[in-house]
């Protein structure tokens, strides 16, 4: 009876009665290796994963009120970080990554914590002057309290799967992911494994647009499939990805977010980034979802490719398992090569336990998704 | 190659343009870490050289013989724990395995005996949790 399969309706009722049984996916993996996977199923409702990886593909949108004389803001500067209008006429659109150039080293992601470090910044703007909206510039200053609404849109806020970077060219090579030594001297991995979202949910397969998610404190939203999304890579019998795979994009309130699990960093050679920490419920809808969700480090892998090649398609070094990344230590053409997480994975587990307790008091909503993520693949080559 | 090293200006020796000498004589670029000089007064500057090791000891030469006291400046690399986040980025670039972290709670772990102190973790750091900590003059 306990290995019948569960609705929706079930897994709210029993959250309702506070009785939902949620673990982090690391507990429901040694509760499999205890106990068995049907046994660990049945006293299982809900398993949380969690992400907390370098992004800088990610916007940050901030809804002004009017201005009076009204303006219909083109360009803006907000604590020396430029933006665009375009969208409502007091609407900015921030780009959380660049800064590369500015000798400051600031992009969205700087101004982004600082706004909710509490800061008051400096917001200098230039409109169009039209016949509705005659101001052409406007200088004031911004804080929290002052915006009336803003989203951070996370445009590849889920990965299924990462990747490990590791570079062929003499020196440090600037990645995405920090500096790599070369040849071959250093690599860096940017998803934890079966601990990830993408990793305990193949496919995002309970992810669909709408569905809650926990993003750096805040409830976010899928809002559908996210840049890149390739629902279709290479897979495991198990059905996990062999490579980055699908995508969901995420929005999350700016008001929620919470400076513990969002930091703002550069790296060198390729400019601003968020750390973002996420965790999203996986529900036990059936054995088969568990199954996936129990599979072990070792029976999951990720794609070794060459950054110092500036190519759309990068040389590949074939696979390598996760138990091997998380020794420290891959083969690369035969040769070992140290590897070191390019994420955070005590942010991760941090944010894991904040959604259990979310879940277990009810305070976060549980939704199996309306329809899922498209099947039709976002990667399309950019022909020039 | 870089050096760094603290310089000790006698009274006499403090109105020498030294940081420009360095550069048009010797090639030698001199990024100052921190300085203390005033007119007609002694004062001592840390400064960071950067060239050729041939230029870098001529320079050094040509210091001690305008009456500069010259000291290895000896540092040791700090991680701010409230900044860092344990990503391991750092422990990747590491040489000396100073810096390291493991499952399972991937915490980073400095171990200042065995840093060579090559600053090579300090801007491989993404959140700039990482800093070098001068010590003296």
């Amino acid at each position: 009876m306990a290995l019948q399969p569960r609705s929706e309706a079930d897994l709210r009722d029993r959250q309702g009665r506070g009785q939902l049984r949620v673990s982090t996916a690391l507990a429901f993996r040694q509760q499999v290796a205890a106990a068995g996977l049907e046994a660990a199923y049945a006293a299982t409702d809900v398993v949380v994963a969690s992400n907390a990886e370098f992004t800088d593909q990610a916007s940050l949108v901030l809804n002004l009120g009017p201005s009076d004389p009204p303006i219909r803001i083109r360009r803006f500067q907000l604590d020396g970080v430029g933006g665009w209008g375009g969208h409502g006429s007091t609407d900015l659109v921030l780009p959380i990554g660049g800064g590369l150039v500015e000798p400051l080293r600031r992009g969205g992601a700087q101004v982004l914590t600082a706004l909710l470090a509490g800061q008051e910044l400096d917001l200098s703007a230039r409109g169009d002057a039209t016949a509705l909206h005659p101001r052409r510039e406007l200088d004031s200053r911004l804080d929290l309290d002052r915006i009336g609404s803003g989203r951070l849109l996370l445009h590849r806020g889920i990965v299924e799967n990462g990747l490990v970077a590791v570079s062929s060219a003499e020196g440090l090579t600037p990645s995405p992911y920090g500096p790599l030594l070369g040849p071959y001297g250093t690599a860096l991995y940017s998803c934890s494994g079966a601990a990830s979202i993408g990793l305990a949910m193949p496919g995002l397969a309970l992810l669909g647009p709408g569905s809650p998610v926990l993003v750096a404190g805040a409830l976010g939203w899928v809002s559908g499939p996210g840049s890149g999304h390739q629902p279709q890579p290479r897979r495991l019998a198990s059905g996990h990805a062999r490579s980055p795979g699908a995508v969901a994009a995420l929005t999350v309130e700016l008001h929620g977010l919470r400076s513990e699990w969002l930091r703002a960093c550069f790296f060198e050679g390729h400019g601003s980034a968020l750390l973002v920490a996420i965790a999203a419920p996986v529900p036990l809808i059936n054995l088969a979802v568990a199954r996936q969700c129990a599979a072990l480090d070792q029976a999951l892998e990720a794609p070794v490719l060459d950054f110092s090649i500036p190519r759309r398609i990068r040389p590949s070094f074939g696979a390598v398992s996760y138990s091997q990344l998380l020794a420290g230590q891959i083969q690369v053409d035969g040769q070992p090569v140290a590897c070191a997480p390019a994420h955070s994975p005590r942010l991760a587990a941090s944010i894991a336990e904040e959604l259990v307790s979310q879940l277990q008091e009810g305070r976060f909503p549980l939704r199996l998704p309306l329809v899922p993520l498209p099947n039709r693949p976002a990667l399309v080559p950019l022909e020039v | 190659m870089k050096r760094r090293i603290t310089l000790h200006f006698p009274r006499e020796a403090v109105h020498e343009p030294i940081t420009y000498r360095m550069a048009v004589e010797f090639d030698v670029a001199a990024k100052i870490l921190r300085a203390q000089i005033a007119p007609n007064q002694s004062g001592t500057m840390v400064v960071e050289l950067s060239g050729d090791i041939d230029d870098l000891a001529a320079a050094e030469q040509w210091l001690m013989a305008q009456g500069l006291g010259i000291n290895l400046t000896p540092g040791q690399i700090t991680i701010n724990p409230d900044v860092c986040v344990d990503c391991g980025i750092c422990s990747s670039l590491c040489p000396s395995g100073a810096l390291a972290s493991q499952a399972p709670t991937w915490q980073l772990h400095f171990d200042a005996q065995r840093c060579l102190v090559c600053e090579q973790c300090i801007p491989s750091c993404p959140l700039g949790a990482i800093a070098l900590e001068l010590r003296g003059p």
